[in-house]
């Protein structure tokens, strides 16, 4: 194996075994940070040996025990440190005939719920997700976020020093606040997810990494949480939305609207996938926002045609989500859905109503909306004003493209 | 002096507030110029869920906010 390569293959052994064999480390070592800073130890030494010597068997298993070597090392050193005082009950739980087990899915769960602590917010909640369970590196965090190196690592240095000394504890919470609590980290999978679905700032339209590693993650939740509905009905969201990836785009990175996408590049097997693990989610009652979302994406997408497409029903999924999640960006999708079911009049007029509202006012995808009814309605001067407001609005290079392409087509009278 | 407990950093800090029954949770004190202080209460809790906690059934977390700081301990 030559260099590059077997660094290759040590990054994707990390990645894969990152938030397996740290969340293990946490629990035995009660201390986050520690628990970073020896993985990292066993990360620098695995480079060292494994090149030479060869990949382990078990890889997990040998990082795990090389770090807990690490961290006794670190709290010998650290032992006149006053922090370090519950160093002493941290070793003998790491005395050497501990039973070597590196897959307790109790303590990923618990991890996921500690990066996802609402006394963190929520940039902070998805870069340590990011992190810790997905094992990304801090610098493909910022890149993923078109941030900097620095602000990140910060962030994280940040939040890290938080839970160490607010005691943001490292366990799975009890009955009475666990659908508050999962329902912050689910929006944090969610909010990775749409954020690579389209990314709102930048040249691309597509954030492929941050899509895949959020459906990773959901599918790492899913296994931990069998029998949570709103979990499975996530993972079912991101499926379905992701199943048109890559219809989405065209050959030069063009964003290529629902309308017009070629239905023959839609992923079915992952349709298909979604599909059962939706009817799965509805079973229990009741009905959660990601189930009504997931919904709605499976009839976009089993759809044989965009003409074929189910409007009525999803306007009806539509008033169910205005019940279960009010958001401004549902009542746009509502209005949206009326104007296909019901003509562009009856969509305009509900547009028109959500005008005055600031949120819509600002979102280059309110007036991207009433742009395309005005231009179907033969209303170009404004349609062209909704366009151009859309395209000052949109920090996206793909969108504001596409959104340029159609509001240049208003002066040609074909269209 | 009766007591006066140092407390931790800003960054360190939780916001709790209850409205409709809902607790709310955010990063960072609350900062409003306008608001007064209105007391301190120092418990002994075992993690910040448990601060958090009590900082939700404070009554004055239903109509004004309740801050959540760490004390100081060298």
């Amino acid at each position: 194996m030559d260099e590059l390569s077997a660094h290759e293959a040590l990054a994707a052994i990390f990645r894969a075994e990152h938030g397996r064999v740290l969340a293990r480390l946490i629990g035995l070592l009660g201390d986050f940070d520690l628990a970073e800073e020896a993985l990292a130890d066993a990360y620098a030494a695995a480079a060292h040996h494994w090149p030479r010597d060869g990949v382990p068997d078990y890889p997990a298993a040998w990082l795990l025990t090389t770090a807990r070597r690490r961290a006794i090392d670190r709290i010998r050193r650290a032992r006149t440190q006053v922090a370090y005082l519950p160093a002493l009950a941290i070793e003998m739980r790491l005395s050497p005939d501990d039973p070597e087990s590196t897959e307790n899915g109790d303590d990923r769960l618990r991890l996921f719920f500690t990066c996802c602590h609402p006394a963190l917010d929520q940039q902070t909640q998805v870069a340590l997700t990011l992190r810790c369970l997905a094992g990304l590196s801090t610098a493909d965090v910022a890149r993923l976020f078109l941030t900097s190196e620095a602000t990140v690592s910060q962030r994280i240095v940040r939040a890290k020093r938080k839970i160490r000394e607010t005691r943001i504890p490292y366990r799975v919470p009890d009955r009475d606040q666990l659908p508050d609590r999962l329902r912050a980290v689910l929006a944090v999978l969610y909010l990775m997810f749409t954020e690579g679905h389209t990314a709102t700032r930048g040249g691309q339209l597509v954030r492929d990494e941050l899509c895949d590693e959020s459906i990773r993650l959901a599918r790492a939740l899913r296994e931990l949480m069998p029998a949570e509905p709103e979990v499975t009905a996530l993972l079912a969201l991101l499926l379905l939305t992701d199943a048109r990836r890559a219809a989405r785009r065209s050959a030069t990175g063009d964003l290529v609207p629902l309308a017009e996408q070629d239905r023959s590049r839609y992923d079915y097997r992952t349709i298909a996938e979604g599909r059962y693990l939706l009817s799965q989610a509805i079973r229990s009652a009741p009905v959660n926002q990601y189930a009504v979302q997931a919904a709605i994406a499976a009839l976009h997408a089993e759809a044989p045609t965009a003409a074929d497409t189910d409007w009525p029903q999803i306007v009806r999924l539509y008033r169910i989500l205005r019940t279960v999640a009010p958001s401004p960006m549902v009542e746009l999708n509502h209005a949206i859905a009326v104007a296909e079911a019901d003509g562009p009049l009856a969509g305009i007029a509900l547009l028109d109503t959500l005008a005055s509202e600031a949120t819509s006012a600002k979102s280059h995808l309110f007036h991207a909306a009433r742009a395309d009814l005005l231009r179907r309605l033969g209303r170009y001067a404004e349609a062209m004003a909704a366009y151009d407001t859309a395209i000052a609005l949109s920090a996206n290079d793909a969108e504001r493209s596409y959104l340029s392409r159609r509001r240049n087509q208003l002066t040609e009278p074909s269209t | 002096m009766h007591n006066g407990p140092r407390l931790g950093s800003s960054a360190a800090t939780t916001t709790v507030k209850v409205r409709d029954g809902e607790r709310l949770i955010t990063d960072g004190p609350f900062i409003e110029a306008r608001e007064q202080l209105g007391g301190i209460f120092v418990l002994e809790c075992n993690d910040l869920d448990e601060a958090l906690d009590w900082a939700a059934r404070c009554p004055g977390a239903t109509h004004g906010v309740v801050e959540v700081r760490p004390v100081w301990t060298s």
